[in-house]
């Protein structure tokens, strides 16, 4: 038995693909529950570097709902391929093996970077409460 | 427990148009302050059909070619073989989507061939000097049906294929 990996698009115009990584698991809404395709999770922002010196790590954050998580893109010591199990009608393969033949597997991405936020996210909301309470401290002082 | 979501191009269940994704719009030199929306894709979902296969950079250009081939029987681990080891083979508002929650990756293992397997099939028919097949042409002993013939043999040589 033996699959063919196929690679129509060729080795300088494989179509670049990313992997987003975060710790945890991101729930929808129980409203959205049923169906999620299409759905917004958040915003990705290229993070103004506070670093500049050290500028080999592209900084990022990402906004989901009322938290933000601080990630960086990293480059992957082994790049990922992204294969889709395709069915082929039989015919070009060898007769003995044409069980196998039906299946083969086409390389349709390559991911050489994901973009990993490994730390906790930070609350958008915590803030602006104190402040509105210094303020009222002081008008009543 | 890691949560990874893959962004990308078009899938089967709502049907894959073969267009071109935005991880681009990620991965590329974005300017500070510049921001992607990223959202779930239209067609999000298992995709059981879509892998994601380790290769070193040694690998690559055998598979981005075409020149790779899984072998294996059912009951057998899963052998990738590339030419090498088996001689015989010859700016708007832009939107990102997420299409999977990616569960793991093939890993490749690079292992010594199955030399048991081989000495058996070596076994069931030893080597005899036959003048008939001695007047057949090479490509014809090729196709042999009833012997092992070197394509047979070669896909022994193995890189092994383990989900993670």
């Amino acid at each position: 038995m033996q699959i063919r990996v196929r690679c129509g698009c060729g080795e300088s115009s494989c179509p670049e693909w990313a992997v987003v990584e975060l710790q945890g698991v991101v729930q929808p809404q129980p409203s959205f529950a049923g169906d999620i395709r299409g759905l917004h999770i958040g915003r990705l922002c290229a993070a103004p570097s506070p670093s500049s010196s050290s500028s080999s790590k592209a900084g990022y954050t990402f906004t989901v709902g009322y938290h933000e998580l601080a990630g960086t893109k990293v480059t992957l010591k082994k790049p990922l391929l992204v294969l889709r199990k395709k069915k082929v009608g039989g015919g070009d393969q060898e007769p003995s093996t044409t069980a196998a033949a039906d299946v083969e597997l086409e390389v349709i991405g390559i991911i050489r970077h994901k973009i990993l936020f490994k730390d906790r996210p930070k609350a958008l909301i915590s803030k602006p409460p104190v402040k509105e309470k210094k303020t009222l401290q002081s008008a009543a002082a | 427990m890691d949560a990874e979501m893959k962004d990308a191009d078009t899938q089967t269940e709502i049907e894959w148009d073969g267009g071109g994704g935005r991880a681009d719009a990620m991965l590329g030199p974005i300017e500070d302050g510049a921001s992607v929306s990223l959202c779930y894709y239209q067609a999000y979902g298992p995709h059981d059909d879509i892998l994601l296969l380790e290769a070193a950079d040694d690998l690559l250009p055998d598979l981005l070619q075409g020149r790779v081939i899984v072998r294996g029987r059912p009951d057998e681990e899963a052998v990738l073989c590339t030419p090498s080891t088996t001689p015989d083979n010859t700016n708007g508002d832009v939107v990102a989507a997420a299409i999977k929650l990616a569960p793991g990756s093939i890993e490749l293992i690079q292992t010594a061939p199955r030399l048991d397997k081989l000495r058996n099939l070596l076994r069931e028919r030893p080597y005899v000097l036959d003048e008939r097949i001695l007047g057949m042409t090479f490509s014809t002993k090729r196709g042999c049906t009833h012997g092992k013939t070197f394509v047979n043999l070669s896909s022994l040589v193995t890189v092994r294929c383990q989900m993670e």
